[in-house]
Formats: C-alpha cells, structure tokens, sequence
C-alpha cells in the first residue's frame, strides 16, 4: 500500500482521477453558517423521536383505529409499523450518503429532478407546516379546559393568548441553539413516553388485562376493506421519523448519526403504539372502554374506573408531547425554509442564519407570522378540536406524498451515483407500491367527510410547487444545495492537488 | 493492471479501496473501484460508504466521485513522530526546562494535527484526547488553529473561535488557564522556519499563579523556542 503511505505522508503529492469533480469542492458548504457538529446521537434521535411525538399519538391513536379494525387493530399498527421501517430504510440510502437541511425535499431534487423535488418540498411544507398548527392549537385546548374556563365570552380570548405564549414558546426555543432545542424536545418527549407508559402498565394491571392473544385476533377475508384502512390511518401515526434528517450538517458524524436516529425511531414509536393499543382493546374487552381520548382532548381514561389525577397526568404527557412535536416540526421546517432560501427558490433572506445561535431565526419568525392566520380562524370555530383533525389529515397528505416521491427516487438516485443494487431497487419499489396503495386507502377514506381538505391539499401543493418551479426557471437556479464536502475535509486541498 | 485475489475480510477491502482510491487519485467513483480490485461492487459499495461514514473517504460534490479524507492522516500516527530530534537540539530542550520550570512540551504541526515530538518526562500531557479532537481548547490547539495556512471551517469548532484566533495573533502567543484543569494552565509558543512559516511549538503546563502575568513568560519560552528552532528545522 505504498501510495497510501505516500499521499499520508505528503499530501500535496495526491494524484487526482477526476479534475472537473475536484473542482466543484470550495472552500465552504453552501449551508455554511450552521452550528455544524454540535449535535450529539441523542440529539438527532430526539428530533425524530419528537416529531412523531410518540406519546400524545399512543393516546390518540388505539381508539381511532379499534373503532376502524376492530379487534384486529393491533395488526394492522404492527403491519403498518413494518410498512414505516422499510420506508425509513429507502430514506436512509439517501442519508448514508448525503445530508442536508433541505431533508427530503433535497434527496427528491437530486434522484428525481427539479421540478419533482419542488413537489416534495412543497409536500414536506404542507406537513410541517400542518402539523405544527395542529399539535398548537390541541395542546391549547386541553391547557383552556384545565384552566376551567367554561363557554364563556372570556374563552376566546383566553384560548387566543393561550395559544400565541405556546407559539411564541415554539419559536423561542427554535432560534436557540440547535442543541438546546433537542435537549428540550428530548427530555419533555422522554417525560411523556415515561408517563403514558406507566399509566397504560396500571390501567391494564387494574384492568386484570387477559393475555393479548385473547383479545386480538387476525383479520379474515372479509374485514380486508377495513383493515387496511386501519393500515393506513395507523401509518399516519409515524409520521415525522425521518425528521433528523434535517438537522444532519448539524450532526456529528451525520452519515452515521442520522440513519441510526431513523432507524430507530420507529420500532421505538411502535411499541409504544403496541402497548397502548393493547389497553385499548383489552378495557374494550374488559371495563367496555379503553383509556385513550376518542372525542377530543379531555376524555381520557373515561367512565367509572378512572381515577381523576391519572386523567391529568395523561393530559400532562399529551400536551408536553404536542409541544416537543410543535417544536421539532418547527426546527425540520425552519431549515428546509433556509435551504430553499439558500437556492433562491424563496427569497434570499429567508436564507440567513442567526449570526450567533446558527439557526434560521428568520424562517423561524416567518413560521410564526404564518401560522397566526389560520389559527385564528381555526380557534374561532365553533368545534376547534374537529377542525383541528381536519388540518392534520392535511399534514398526513403532506408527509405520504413526500415518502412516496423519496422512494420511488431511491433507484434513479443509486443509478445516478453509480451504486445502484438490485436489493436497494426492490426494497425501494416495495415501499413505494406500499405508500400508493396507502394513500388510495387513506384517501378513499377520509374523502366522504373531508373532501374540501384533499381539494384544499392539492391545490396548495399545485400552487406552491408550480411557483417553486417558475422562479427557479426564471431565475436560472440550481437547486438541490446540499452539505457537500469542503477543501478542509479532504487530505489533500484541491487547489494543492491541481498544482 | 494486474488483477489480484479478492480480499478475504472486510478490513482487508477496505484498505484495499483506501489504496485504490489513493492510487488512482481523486475522484475516482465506485465502478472505477470496482473494476480495479476485482471485488464484488455490492461488498464496494458497502465498504465505501462505511469509509465515508467514517470519513476516511469523502464523497465529492457530483456524489459519484470519491476522495481520501482528512482523516486518513490519523492513521499515520502509528508511524511514530514525524520529527527526531538531534543531540543538539534535545540538550537546548532539556536546559529550557531547566530554566522555566514546569512541564515543557515540544510538539510539530504537520497536516494540521498536533503530533508529540518530545514530551517532558515528570509531567504528563493533560488531556491528549482534548487536544486531538476539540483543539481550540487547548493553548497548543489554539495556536496551531491561529497559525494554520489554510482556511479552516471555524464553524465546525467553536463560535468563540474567531476570537480566540485574533486574541493569539495579537500577543504572538497561545494560553489557557483553569479551562481544562482548575488551578492549572498551559502557554504556547510557536517555532517558524525561516521563512516564518510555523512549524512546531513549545508548550509550558504550570500553575495557574505563574500564568496569571503571561507576557514575561512568554517572552522567556520565545527566546528559547528560537534558538530551538534554529536546530530543528
């Protein structure tokens, strides 16, 4: 291995293959500016983990799909568990080898093209953007019920300053350092697990719980309609696992960091759904109802057996849950706002970065300003709560169509870089037939009722990635800016080599 | 070129790429690998993108091409020092510690790393593990990241770099006290060629007490660290 030795020994002796790709490498990333490597593994693992915000989705979620499957609920979380993990793993081919603050958006623009990627982003927006909105106003309906203010004329004005401090929270906490950000997030989502894991142990101890084969069986033949519905709305429950991804130039060691972060929060996610939905349908069976909240925040743990402080205490763990999933969709949000900043396809400014916190303060004060409008036409509603599941069929859209378009870019992607497999490929096309049949079940399902969000939905994602493409055409802009490798990283400095 | 038996472990694919890559130079992508190792392309994906995880290799702007990584040159710590001293040159050394007290390092800059050229035996370095990955917490760090030729990505250290920088090339010296050790401090130094170009540094570990009034001292190890460097490089 002499060259080896050679180059190691002087590196201005290093031979180059390729000038014209050696000559792309600069000085700096173009998503210069970033707190870059300041976050831990734990750190990103908390930015996905809290983006799934898997403790107010275990509260939510069991009674949803038991009303949906039945008995054979429990299958179809674990099937669509499974569903998530090999999606998860079409988005880590992209993060193995890539990272940047653009997450999927990116990944989309550089295997399937501009004009495609303008559609994820534009997709990846709607969810964000939809989640954020709905986890702020349902946290500040279960704080206004706690604060026992009743139908009043004061509600309105209590529910509104409720909900600008927890926005104001949010955005507080997004333009601090990357690091505290993830730290919140971590321990106020680690809080939340903890509780509604311990309160779902006692709920099925009080319940003498029979074993989980006895109160779930397989789906037959004839239920198939309905169990793939419960397929695709239990799937809506993980969305926002691929949220690291986003914060990899952040990351120490990204190319590691990130694809474990993804890797694991699902199966974490997934246990928890699995346990709480086996409380769910095991007080089905054995009290007549389970402890989730079917009809709105401030319902759980109904009926005779509950006793008052575990209803808080739940409570408490859905509302800190929705807070961190607010504030880690703020921060995926924040930077695919600056990425796009970046290449001109919005405007420049909202590119910058705070010049001592490192993070996108301006795309955050943007998000803030943008979500005002709609949540104050939302809250002034007579069932906010309703209207509320309304913009979160519009975030679940948003992230499918993203995750469709993502994988079924994994092979044109690997082709283009010349590492492409015929395991990577089939994986790939699995898990995109997957998510098509999923979003035509989703679809189909939540049409009867909320036909004006999918209308709503598609003519936002027509208008938004339309302009995307108009100014990156007029403009002549490449996109797809990635953290790409700088002269710094690499032995040998690329001007030295051309010498 | 001359096809040789696949490698039998992962470890030995690896180095076999890293050679590859070194050989043919960067920007070499991975069908170019794969052809001249004669291993399977799925193992030399595989293996790629574990180097590149690991940043031994990196991947250029066009995602298809490959270069060897900074990181590369930590391998070469298995080498030995890249400096020996000569008789001359380790008896001035001795008589500098015998003149400042306290625990007097020598150390090189080469690649941007720090590598030991000849450490005071009755004192140990504090925190070698500080000083290879958070550099700019060290006052040998410190000064190398000051004195550095090329640009460094100030981002990936610390925010408080910049000042740092400007802080030592104003006083012409590096220091750091009570930030690793309370009570405790260090005092850098650089050696140039005669060109000006910085080399290698003497670095003093002492009490935080001596280093409260820097300047004398450091006017002390400059003048040693000039006549040192006068047989050194």
């Amino acid at each position: 291995m002499s060259e080896l030795v050679n180059v190691i020994r002087d590196p201005s002796s290093g031979r180059v293959a390729d000038a014209a790709s050696l000559s792309a490498v600069g000085d700096r990333s173009p998503l210069d500016g970033l707190d870059r490597r300041s976050l831990t593994p734990l750190d990103v693992f908390a930015q996905s983990a809290a983006a799934v915000g898997p403790a107010g989705v275990a509260v939510a979620i069991p009674a949803i799909l038991a009303s949906t499957a039945g008995s054979s609920a429990l299958w179809a979380l674990v099937l669509a568990g499974a569903l998530t993990v090999l999606v998860s793993w079409a988005v880590n081919q992209y993060t193995r080898r890539m990272g940047s603050s653009g997450s999927l958006y990116t990944f989309t623009v550089k295997s399937l093209g501009p004009n495609v990627g303008a559609l994820s982003g534009a997709a990846l927006a709607l969810g964000y953007s939809a989640v954020i909105l709905f986890s702020l106003i349902g946290s500040t309906l279960v704080i206004i019920r706690w604060l026992g203010i009743g139908d009043t004329s004061v509600t309105r004005w209590a529910t509104a300053g409720v909900f600008v401090l927890l926005a104001a929270a949010v955005a507080a906490l997004a333009v601090r350092t990357v690091r505290r950000s993830t730290r919140t997030a971590l321990v106020i989502e680690v809080i939340a697990i903890v509780i509604i894991v311990a309160v779902t142990i006692w709920f099925l101890v009080v319940i003498d719980a029979p074993p989980v084969f006895e109160v779930t069986s397989l789906p037959t033949g004839a239920d198939a309609p309905a169990f793939l519905t419960a397929v695709a709305l239990a799937m809506t429950g993980f969305v926002g696992f691929e949220s690291a991804a986003s914060l990899a130039p952040e990351t120490r060691r990204p190319r590691i960091n990130v694809p474990r972060a993804i890797r694991w929060t699902v199966p974490v996610a997934l246990g928890v759904f699995v346990l709480s939905m086996y409380a769910e349908t095991a007080g089905v069976r054995a009290v007549g109802h389970g402890m989730g909240m079917p009809h709105g925040p401030g319902t759980a743990l109904p009926g005779t057996f509950s006793a008052p402080i575990a209803a808080y205490v739940l409570d408490l763990a859905v509302v800190g849950s929705m807070f961190t999933a607010a504030l880690a969709h703020t921060t995926a949000l924040a930077r695919l706002i600056m990425t796009a900043g970046r290449e001109g396809v919005l405007p420049r400014r909202l590119g910058r970065l705070h010049p001592t916190l490192r993070t996108p303060a301006t795309a955050v004060v943007v998000i803030w300003l943008g979500l005002v409008p709609p949540a104050t036409v939302l809250l002034l509603q007579a069932d906010p709560w309703s209207v509320a599941l309304k913009v979160l069929v519009c975030a679940v859209l948003g992230f499918l169509v993203a995750y469709v378009l993502v994988c079924a870019g994994v092979a044109p992607f690997l082709h283009r870089i010349g590492e492409w497999t015929w395991s990577a490929v089939v994986g790939a096309g699995a898990a995109t037939v997957a998510l098509l049949g999923i979003i035509a079940v989703y679809a189909a399902h939540i049409a009867p009722e909320s036909w004006p969000v999918l209308v709503g939905a598609g003519a936002f994602l027509t208008a938004a990635s339309g302009a995307m493409i108009w100014r990156r055409v007029r403009g002549g802009l490449r996109i797809g800016l990635y953290d790409q490798v700088v002269g710094s990283d690499l032995l040998t400095a690329p001007q030295r080599a051309s010498r | 070129m001359m096809k040789r038996p696949a490698p039998q472990t992962a470890l030995g694919g690896a180095f076999r790429i890293l050679e590859q890559v070194a050989r043919a130079g960067a920007g070499v992508t991975t069908r170019d690998i794969v052809a001249a190792t004669g291993m399977a392309p799925s193992t030399v994906y595989r293996l790629i993108n574990q180097l590149a995880e690991e940043e031994y290799l990196e991947r250029l702007p066009d995602l298809r091409g490959f270069a060897l990584g900074r990181r590369v040159a930590e391998l070469s710590e298995s080498f030995g020092p890249t400096l020996t001293l000569s008789r001359a040159a380790h008896a001035r050394l001795e008589q500098a510690r015998a003149d400042v007290r306290g625990g007097l390092h020598l150390v090189s800059y080469s690649n941007e790393r720090v590598t030991v050229i000849d450490l005071d035996p009755d004192v140990p370095l504090f925190a070698p593990d500080v000083l290879h990955h958070q550099p700019e917490r060290t006052a040998i760090g410190r000064l190398m990241l000051a004195t550095a030729h090329t640009r460094h990505d100030t981002a990936a250290h610390a925010p408080t770099l910049p000042a740092l920088v400007e802080t030592v090339r104003a006083r012409g010296y590096a220091i750091q006290v009570d930030e690793l050790r309370r009570g405790a401090g260090c005092l850098a130094v650089p050696l140039s060629d005669p060109d000006g170009r910085v080399l290698a540094a003497l670095s003093l570990a002492t009490s935080s007490a001596r280093l409260a009034e820097p300047d004398a001292l450091a006017e002390r190890l400059h003048r040693h660290g000039a006549e040192l460097s006068a047989l050194i490089v």
